[in-house]
C-alpha cells in the first residue's frame, strides 16, 4: 500500500507541477486557445482586446471566475487599481476558480504599493481570498475613538483576547496605549508601548513608539524620564524635529532653562526653518523670559516674521481658493513625480507642516496619480468598455484632486490657527518684557551663571555659533547662560 | 511717579497686545512683534550676554592608538651644492589628542644643483689642464632615522569639497636622531610645525614643515648645515 502511494506521487507529482493555472478557462473554439496563448505569452493588453470576440455567448465570461481573469489581465496590464477595485466589487469570491485566486494572490502580492488606494472596497467575504495577510494589507485598520472609556476596555479585550489574530494585536495594543495616554491610564498605556517595543511586530514604527511613551512620561510630569525616552528617537526620523521640540519643552519643565534654548537652538535652525513650526519661536523666547535674556526674547520675535512670513502667506492663499498658484505646482508634483517628500522638496517651505504624515492626503494623492495613469493605459488597449473605464478613471482622478485640496485646505487652516495662537503668546511674551524692563532690579541687579559647563576633554571640541550653519553642527548646540538679576540687599 | 509709571507701562502694553489681536490678517498680527526699537536698545542695555557654543566630540579618536605614515619631502638650504629629497615611513603614538610620540626614518636621494653641475664641469675642464682646483665637496646624506614629540594645541574642520567635514590639528613637534652621511654618522635636530588631517577612523594625512641641522663633512672639516624640510605624509590609524 505504502509502495503503490509513493509510486503514485512520484508519477503524478511532476504531471501536477507542470499543470497550467488556467485550466479553468475554456478552449472549446480557436479564437480562445489563441487567446490563451497570448495570456501564456505575457501579452495581457493585447488579450484583453481578444477577451469579448474570444468569449461573446461563452458563459464564462459573466462567471465570477470571467470577470475575476479578466480583470486580472487588466491588473497586468497595468490598470492595477481599476483592476484590484473592480475585483473586490464582485459579490462571490468564493465562487472563483482556485487556480484564479493563487493568481490574484501572487499578483497582489508582488504589487503592494497599488494596495492602499483600494483600502475602502474590501468587503469581508474576501478574507478568505485574499488570505489574512493580504486583507489585512488591504483593509484599512479600525480607529477608535480615543476620548471614549468604553473604547478602553474594548481595546483591552481585543488585546488580550485568544481569539484576536497575533497580526492584529499590536494594532489594538497601539490604539489601546493612546485612548488610556488620552484617558489619563498613563500605566496602562506605559505597558502598551513596552509590550509592543518588546515584541517583535513592525507594524507600528520603533521611534513612533518612543515619542509616545517620552509623551506619556512627560504628561506624568515624569521629565528625566521623558527626555530619554524623545533621546531615542533616530535622526533620521521625521518625528526627529519634533522630539527635539519636546525635549526642550521637557528641560524647560524640568526648571533647566539652559538645556532648552541649547536643544531650541537645533530646532530654530535655518536649514530647519521649512519644517519647525511656530511654537519653537514661542519657546526659545519663553526660555529666554525665565532666564530674564530680553535681548534675546526681542530677537526672536523679530526673526519670526522673518522666518514664516511667507509660510503664513502661502497658507493664507492656500485656504481662500483651490486655484491659488500653490496648490497648482503641488498637483503638478502629484501628477508628474513620485509621491514622496522628496519630490515636494521646492514647496515644502510653503505647505502644512508635516503634510507627508497625513496618511488621508497621501492616498489621495497616490489614489489620483494611479487614476491618471491608468485612464492612460485604458484608452491604450482600446478594450470593448474602455471610453467608460476611461471616463471613470478620469472622474475619480478629479474627485481625488478634489479630497487632496479639502485636506490641504484642513491642514492649512490648523496650521493658521497655531501661528494665531503662537502671535498671541508672543505678544504676551513682549509685554512681559515691556513690563519687566522698567524694573530696577532688572536694570541694577546681578546675574548668577546658572551652572551648565561645557565637559573638560581633550576628546571635546568647541567651536564658535556663526551664521553659516553646517549639518554636523546641528543638534551639537549648548548654552552657558546666567540668570535673571537680582539685587543684592544688606541683611544682617 | 513710579506706580503712574508703571500703570502707564501696564495700559500700553495691554493696548500694543489687543491692537495686534483686534486686527484681521494674521500678517499684520506678525509684522507688530519685534518691532519697537527704544524696547530693542533698552533690552541692548542690559545684555546678559548669554553665549550659545557648538560643543562636539572629535570625530577621530586618537587616544592611545598608532598612525602609520609614508612621507615624501625636500631639503631647501643645507648644502647649495645638493638637491636633496627623502622617502621615510613614520610611526606615531598617540597617547592623546593633545600629545603623540613617534619615529621617523628618511631614505635620502641627492642630485647636484645647477651650481654644482656647473663647479664640477669646470673642475673637470681645470683638470684637462692641469689644474686641480674649483673641485666642489659634498657630503651626501644617505638615511636618516629620529625620535619626535608632537605637541597638538589647537583644531579647526573644514568642508572638504562638500564631501565630508574633515577635523584637523596643528601641531609643533621636536626632534633628535642621526644623519647617516657619506662620511659617517652625524646627529640631527629637528623643530617645526604642521597640520594632520584626520579624515576617517583609520585615514590621516600631514602637512609638515620643520627646521633641521647636522654636521657634515667637506674638504676634511666639519660644518654645520641648517634647512628646511617640507614634507607631506599618508597615514593609517590603527
Amino acid at each position: 500500500m505504502m509502495i503503490r502511494r509513493v509510486l503514485f506521487s512520484l508519477i503524478f507529482s511532476p504531471l501536477v507541477a507542470f499543470a497550467s493555472p488556467w485550466s479553468f478557462f475554456p478552449q472549446k473554439s480557436e479564437s480562445q486557445k489563441e487567446l490563451l496563448s497570448l495570456i501564456q505569452k505575457g501579452a495581457y493588453a493585447q488579450s484583453l482586446m481578444f477577451w469579448e470576440s474570444s468569449l461573446s455567448g461563452d458563459s464564462f465570461a459573466q462567471s465570477s471566475t470571467g470577470q475575476a481573469m479578466y480583470y486580472y489581465l487588466m491588473f497586468q496590464a497595468g490598470a492595477r487599481t481599476t483592476a484590484l477595485e473592480k475585483l473586490l466589487s464582485l459579490n462571490t469570491p468564493h465562487h472563483i476558480d482556485g487556480s484564479m485566486r493563487d493568481l490574484w494572490r501572487e499578483a497582489i502580492r508582488q504589487n503592494k504599493s497599488h494596495l492602499v488606494v483600494a483600502a475602502s472596497y474590501v468587503k469581508p467575504q474576501w478574507k478568505g481570498f485574499l488570505t489574512l495577510e493580504l486583507y489585512q494589507k488591504i483593509q484599512s485598520k479600525p480607529i477608535f475613538a480615543v476620548d471614549q472609556k468604553a473604547t478602553v476596555k474594548k481595546l483591552s479585550q481585543l488585546a488580550s483576547s485568544k481569539s484576536t489574530p497575533s497580526d492584529e494585536k499590536p494594532w489594538y495594543q497601539w490604539q489601546l496605549a493612546v485612548a488610556a495616554a488620552h484617558q489619563d491610564q498613563n500605566q496602562l498605556a506605559k505597558n502598551q508601548i513596552s509590550r509592543l517595543l518588546e515584541s517583535e511586530q513592525t507594524l507600528i514604527d520603533r521611534d513612533t513608539l518612543y515619542i509616545t511613551a517620552a509623551r506619556i512620561a512627560f504628561q506624568s510630569n515624569e521629565f528625566a524620564e521623558a527626555i530619554d525616552w524623545y533621546q531615542k528617537v533616530s535622526k533620521g526620523s521625521d518625528l526627529w524635529l519634533v522630539a527635539k521640540e519636546e525635549i526642550a519643552w521637557a528641560y524647560l519643565r524640568n526648571d533647566e532653562p539652559n538645556k532648552t534654548i541649547s536643544e531650541v537652538h537645533t530646532v530654530l535652525s535655518p536649514i530647519f526653518s521649512s519644517i519647525s513650526g511656530p511654537e519653537a519661536d514661542f519657546l526659545s523666547a519663553f526660555a529666554n523670559l525665565m532666564i530674564c535674556d530680553y535681548k534675546s526674547i526681542l530677537s526672536v520675535t523679530n526673526n519670526f516674521k522673518e522666518r514664516h512670513r511667507e509660510k503664513v502667506s502661502s497658507l493664507e492663499t492656500l485656504v481662500a481658493s483651490d486655484k491659488s498658484e500653490l496648490f497648482g505646482k503641488i498637483m503638478s508634483v502629484v501628477d508628474t513625480k513620485p509621491i514622496q517628500l522628496s519630490s515636494f522638496s521646492q514647496y515644502i517651505r510653503n505647505m502644512p507642516r508635516g503634510f507627508q504624515r497625513d496618511t488621508f492626503l497621501m492616498d489621495h494623492m497616490k489614489y489620483r496619480k494611479a487614476m491618471i495613469e491608468e485612464g492612460r493605459i485604458l484608452s491604450q488597449i482600446k478594450v470593448a468598455n474602455a471610453p467608460s473605464l476611461t471616463k471613470e478613471a478620469a472622474r475619480r482622478a478629479e474627485t481625488a484632486k478634489k479630497e487632496v485640496y479639502l485636506r490641504l485646505q484642513h491642514l492649512a487652516r490648523t496650521e493658521l490657527q497655531e501661528f494665531k495662537t503662537m502671535i498671541q503668546k508672543l505678544h504676551l511674551v513682549e509685554a512681559e518684557v515691556i513690563q519687566r524692563l522698567h524694573l530696577e532690579e532688572v536694570r541694577l541687579g546681578q546675574r548668577e551663571k546658572i551652572e551648565n559647563p561645557v565637559p573638560r576633554s581633550s576628546q571635546i571640541l568647541t567651536f564658535p555659533v556663526t551664521k553659516e550653519v553646517w549639518l554636523d553642527e546641528v543638534d551639537h548646540y549648548h548654552a552657558e547662560v546666567k540668570d535673571c538679576p537680582k539685587l543684592m540687599r544688606a541683611s544682617l | 511717579m513710579k506706580k503712574l509709571n508703571w500703570t502707564l507701562t501696564l495700559i500700553a502694553a495691554f493696548i500694543m497686545a489687543n491692537q495686534a489681536l483686534a486686527k484681521d490678517s494674521l500678517l499684520d498680527d506678525m509684522n507688530s512683534l519685534g518691532g519697537n526699537k527704544k524696547l530693542i536698545k533698552m533690552a541692548r542695555d542690559i545684555d546678559p550676554n548669554n553665549k550659545v557654543r557648538i560643543v562636539q566630540n572629535r570625530l577621530v579618536d586618537r587616544n592611545l592608538r598608532l598612525e602609520l605614515g609614508v612621507n615624501y619631502g625636500a631639503f631647501h638650504g643645507g648644502d647649495p651644492y645638493l638637491n636633496t629629497d627623502q622617502l621615510g615611513g613614520s610611526v606615531d603614538f598617540h597617547i592623546n589628542p593633545l600629545f603623540s610620540v613617534g619615529v621617523r626614518y628618511f631614505n635620502h636621494s641627492s642630485t647636484l644643483t645647477s651650481e654644482g653641475q656647473r663647479r664640477v664641469t669646470q673642475a673637470a675642464s681645470a683638470r684637462t689642464l692641469g689644474s686641480d682646483t674649483g673641485r666642489p665637496d659634498s657630503d651626501f646624506p644617505i638615511e636618516s632615522y629620529m625620535g619626535v614629540i608632537n605637541f597638538y594645541p589647537t583644531y579647526g574642520k573644514m568642508n572638504l569639497l562638500d564631501f565630508s567635514v574633515v577635523h584637523f590639528d596643528f601641531y609643533l613637534l621636536g626632534g633628535a636622531g642621526q644623519m647617516v652621511l657619506e662620511s659617517g654618522n652625524s646627529e640631527t635636530y629637528t623643530a617645526g610645525a604642521g597640520v594632520g588631517f584626520w579624515f576617517t577612523q583609520h585615514l590621516s594625512s600631514r602637512i609638515e614643515a620643520r627646521y633641521q641641522t647636522y654636521e657634515d663633512r667637506a674638504f676634511n672639516q666639519t660644518r654645520s648645515l641648517n634647512m628646511t624640510v617640507i614634507s607631506a605624509s599618508l597615514g593609517v590609524l590603527l
